[in-house]
């Protein structure tokens, strides 16, 4: 449909107005339609078919790996899982894991991002070490990391015995094991947000600085009154993305720990994993995955207002 | 009339022809016969294909598929739920339960009319009833097992001049005999004064947190786990007897100091694996099953005469447990006559002396098949092992798993108490919350 | 890049040299330790104190690697399997991305939080009703089967979507007065202008196929099919670390280092697309 105004660049929606307009929007919104029906075809398909499949099965007792009479029990799995302590045991450890292990990795990749937009030279290449960890396999970062954590021949222990310090049974010790699962899962994800911390302090405006500057702050001020405010658009990203990922750990608990010591790595999603592959519950199963699914929502949620109310405030 | 007969019965003759000759084609899909990559060229792995082979042959229309069986039941268990698993498959009687209560696998006595070759008695029949669900149903057949044994390496009961356990040894003999080799780097004994607990050179024993291996420590007590018919834990798990035998596991650990603590027992286990520590003599005994035998051979450590075992101990009663697989065929294969008579068969074939003889030469097991079992221990790399085992084949109870499709539940549970408990928990309070979780687990059903 | 003065003097910038290094040792590390223990003679991977150079290099493990498991075979499969994912993801997404961000339609925004939701979704509890359908689809154990749950993701329409919000809405409305309709506005003027977002979105798509192992787990059943994690699960579960014996370090970490190296070196290659792309996506939040 041709529809050529003179060459000037003015937006067609503003100037006609009527049947012009209505078919114009129209048109627009067929073709978004029509551009979203790959992938809305492929969710349809792939994830919520699965998914609405995984709620039926929440309510019913599927205990044989085969479809005949699974019968309907209401909402027997949820009650079942509140007096379900070993699942009230998995959430605190996937809390844990999130309390211990978004924080320790949002630091821990600022001080890298930091570290780097010095300018210093040779940071291209010190990048793409610091991204060697993401872009490898779980299972094999896993199976290395056991070996490292090794209480007596392992590398991390040796490292410390040299400077005096005897180092834990990392992966043995319940009071340990969750601690070296974070330790892991930070040192594979800090390159990642690395990235993304250094893009945000590249946003930040230099004379914010240059200001700071001349009212007298040090470096140290500068970090805490320029740098840390400015990064909040991206420290909300973080956040909501590390707490949504956090509570889906599983690889390195399933390769590494198997739940152990004494289910003090026992996450939920492990113990999803075991009811419905091990003990073949899979309607019990579905039920947990469900309450896991509402808990990281409502988290995220509140995450989103918390950060509508007071950070776009400063923003807008 | 002569005539009528004659042709009735040429008829007949010619009709039975055209029938065997357009013998239905049919096609098996099996897991259980392939080996792992290191294991291509082998003995086992020659004689699973031969195997094969010679079925396919001797079984006319027969088209044998051999599958590689997945790396974990999760994959098998989607298989199911598909309708795609394979005809037959390799078992765990571990997890057979689970499998049977999913009404996915076939009763074999439907075998039993249509291959007269399979009979049941060639089984050993304690082994036999690992399969055999009280209504009768008997779900797969045998193929190799063993009994839970206790190791112990001679070498080092010659050192510190022990008499080595006999058959019919007690719990109490095994404490003794324990403490008579749990020594420390000064040659104190664990029965001597200033014996130094934490400078143990040779260990008496090794006591884990895994349910396979302590649960027949409560049947050798006369306690047991859950109730016949699986409704309950409670009167059984807390039981006296029951209490008795995990308070002897964590005695060994606190009270006779045999076995070292878990965090010690993982620490020496990481840097030198177990097997070579026993055959070295920093063990002296330990709980396992046949299996082991290849892992010890297999070691550079090993040496004729550092290897032998002897039946467990007893207290109130005699009791172990055996751990076996079997073939399972799939229900859904007698939908089809031809297909399940030639299902039927090959198990035939598969239980029967003669593969079941070439298979025990590996030494990972013992053959379910009674003949074949005694003829192998003559061939055995040590025969008086091997006795040994065979002569324990009677006695033998059946792995819960194989009776409880709920079990695995129940085994997180009790190796949570275990793991607690060996760590220094008090029995009593931990056995407690266990039959609280269990009953809750167990009354779903 | 524009360069800038550094405004660090010279103590902080040797402190700061001083963290890198530390910080590019602890990165690296577990690396050196698992090429070296790959390079190992069976047996003494455990030594005290520990070697993070092998006394005697013993590369038999990737000769086994590679002789008692088609390793190469793997590789064509996940190669295959993965750059059809790539490719697909780039466009269904980007398609979608285009549409959240620019265009207008009734229930849009709605549309676009649900996608969001479905973020939070792990895997486990779609995993077997997902490969119900995909069994009644025909696509078992063929390469369909791999590749089409991971055709279309939400993350990278997220991400995208971001991008493409950068871009000016005038470049958008002057194409639309001079005539062009949405596919030539999508595909002349924002895919070339969004490189690196979609080279972004293309690395994810790469790592997240390369290495998954539960998805070919259940998909993948004749050996011919099998992608490299899976093989090397296989492969470990028989040879590396079986139940009788202890683990074959050597062998462990050589399966891991194979697996490992593609994806390195593609990333090396599109590294600088990929933080671009990561930047443009993360600032906003």
């Amino acid at each position: 449909m041709q529809n050529k105004l003179s060459g000037s660049a003015v937006p067609a929606q503003a100037t006609r107005k009527g049947p012009w307009r209505k078919f114009w929007s129209l048109w627009n919104e067929k073709t978004g339609y029509l551009f979203v029906l790959p992938s809305f075809a492929h969710l349809i398909l792939f994830l919520l078919i699965p998914l609405g499949f995984s709620l039926y099965l929440s309510f019913h007792d599927w205990n044989s790996p085969s479809f005949a009479g699974a019968p309907f029990i209401g909402l027997e799995n949820y009650e079942f899982m509140m007096g379900d302590l070993r699942f009230w045991n998995a959430l605190k450890n996937s809390a844990l894991y999130t309390l211990m292990g978004v924080p320790l990795g949002m630091l821990f990749s600022l001080a890298l991002a930091l570290v780097m937009n010095m300018g210093l030279k040779g940071s291209y290449f010190f990048r793409t070490l610091f991204f060697l960890p993401v872009v490898s396999s779980w299972v094999a970062v896993s199976v290395i990391w056991i070996t490292l954590l090794d209480p007596n021949a392992g590398i991390v222990n040796y490292v410390l015995s040299l400077v005096g310090i005897t180092g834990p049974n990392w992966l043995g010790d319940p009071a340990w094991a969750m601690f070296s699962i974070v330790l892991v899962a930070t040192w594979k994800g800090a390159g990642f947000s690395m990235v993304i911390w250094l893009a945000g302090l590249q946003g930040i405006p230099k004379d914010l600085y240059e200001a700071a500057a001349i009212d007298g702050a040090g470096p140290w001020q500068q970090l805490r009154y320029v740098t840390v405010p400015m990064l909040a658009p991206t420290t909300f990203f973080l956040l909501i993305t590390g707490v949504i990922g956090s509570f889906q750990v599983f690889s390195p608990v399933y390769v590494m720990t198997k739940g152990g010591p004494l289910d003090s790595t026992d996450v939920v999603v492990f113990r999803i994993f075991q009811r419905a592959f091990e003990e073949f519950k899979m309607g019990y199963a579905s039920a947990q995955a469900w309450v896991l699914f509402a808990i990281i929502f409502v988290l995220t949620l509140a995450q989103l207002w918390y950060m509508r109310r007071n950070v776009e405030k400063t923003f807008s | 009339m002569k005539k009528a007969i004659l042709a009735t019965a040429a008829l007949a003759v010619v009709t039975a022809a055209m029938v065997s000759a357009q013998q239905a084609r049919v096609t098996l899909r099996v897991q259980g016969f392939t080996s792992p990559a290191s294991e291509i060229g082998t003995p086992l792995d020659l004689a699973k294909k031969k195997f094969i082979a010679d079925a396919q042959r001797a079984i006319p229309g027969l088209t044998i598929r051999s599958e590689e069986s997945p790396p974990n039941e999760a994959q098998r268990l989607v298989d199911i739920a598909a309708g795609t698993a394979a005809d037959i498959w390799y078992q765990d009687a571990s997890s057979l339960a689970k499998f049977a209560a999913s009404g996915n696998l076939l009763d074999m006595r439907k075998c039993l009319p249509l291959v007269p070759a399979l009979k049941l008695d060639r089984f050993w029949p304690n082994v036999l009833k690992i399969h055999q669900q009280p209504d009768g149903a008997i779900y797969g057949l045998p193929d190799g097992f063993t009994p839970m044994v206790i190791y112990y390496n001679p070498e080092v009961f010659a050192k510190y001049k022990v008499p080595v356990p006999k058959a019919d040894w007690t719990w109490n003999d095994l404490v003794r005999t324990a403490q008579l080799l749990t020594v420390d780097k000064n040659g104190r004994n664990a029965t001597q004064a200033g014996f130094d607990e934490n400078n143990v050179a040779t260990w008496g024993f090794r006591v884990r947190k895994f349910p396979f291996e302590w649960v027949y420590r409560l049947w050798q007590n006369g306690g047991d786990v859950l109730s016949p018919d699986g409704t309950t834990a409670s009167g059984y798990l807390d039981s006296p007897a029951s209490i008795e035998a995990i308070q002897f596991q964590q005695d060994l650990v606190y009270k006779y100091k045999v076995a070292p603590k878990p965090t010690v027992l993982d620490q020496m286990v990481q840097q030198l694996g177990f097997n070579d520590r026993f055959l070295t003599g920093d063990f002296a005994m330990f709980d396992r099953g046949h299996w082991e035998l290849v892992g010890l051979r297999a070691s550079k450590n090993f040496k004729q005469g550092r290897v032998a075992v002897v039946g467990q101990p007893r207290n109130k009663t005699n009791a172990t447990v055996f751990y076996e697989s079997g073939w399972v065929i799939n229900k859904a294969v007698e939908r089809d006559p031809a297909k399940l008579k030639a299902a039927c068969q090959l198990v035939e074939r598969a239980t029967d002396v003669g593969y079941q003889q070439t298979k025990a030469v590996t030494g990972l097991e013992i053959s379910g098949n009674r003949i074949a079992a005694r003829g192998a221990v003559a061939a055995a790399p040590d025969p008086a092992v091997e006795r040994v085992f065979v002569n324990l084949a009677t006695a033998g109870r059946p792995p819960y798993g194989s009776k409880y499709a709920f079990y695995p539940a129940v085994e997180t549970i009790l190796d949570s108490m275990m793991d607690r408990i060996l760590r220094g928990a008090p029995v009593a309070e931990q056995v407690r919350a266990a039959v609280t979780e269990i009953n809750r687990e167990v009354a779903k059903r | 890049m524009v360069k800038r003065k550094n405004p660090y003097a010279g103590p902080i910038r040797i402190l700061g040299y001083a963290c890198l290094l530390a910080l590019a040792l602890m990165m690296v590390l577990p690396f050196v330790w698992m090429v070296s223990t790959s390079l190992k003679p069976y047996g003494s991977a455990f030594t005290y104190p520990p070697e993070l150079i092998p006394r005697e290099i013993d590369t038999s493990s990737y000769v086994r690697l590679f002789t008692l498991a088609p390793f190469g075979q793997y590789f064509i499969n996940t190669l295959i399997v993965t750059i059809a994912t790539v490719v697909g993801q780039v466009f269904i997404s980007s398609m979608a991305a285009y549409a959240f961000a620019r265009l207008h339609f009734m229930g849009r925004d709605t549309l676009f939080l649900f996608y969001l939701g479905t973020m939070m979704v792990p895997f486990q509890i779609t995993m077997i009703p997902l490969y119900l359908i995909v069994f009644r689809l025909g696509w078992v154990d063929t390469y369909w089967g791999l590749i089409a749950p991971g055709l279309s993701s939400a993350y990278a329409i997220f991400l995208l979507r971001q991008s493409f919000l950068t871009i000016p809405r005038d470049l958008q409305d002057a194409a639309r007065v001079d005539g062009a309709n949405e596919w030539t506005i999508y595909s002349r003027i924002f895919l070339p202008l969004t490189g690196p977002a979609l080279a972004t979105v293309g690395v994810f798509a790469f790592m997240g196929t390369w290495t998954d192992l539960l998805w070919p787990l259940l998909v993948a059943r004749s050996r011919e099919l099998r992608t490299m994690e899976l093989g090397l699960a296989y492969f470990n579960s028989q040879t590396g670390a079986s139940a009788f014996l202890q683990p074959n370090w050597p062998l462990v970490m050589a399966g891991a280092v194979v697996v490992m190296l593609p994806v390195l070196v593609v990333y090396l290659f599109t590294q600088r697309y990929f933080v671009q792309g990561i930047a443009l996506s993360g600032v906003k939040g």
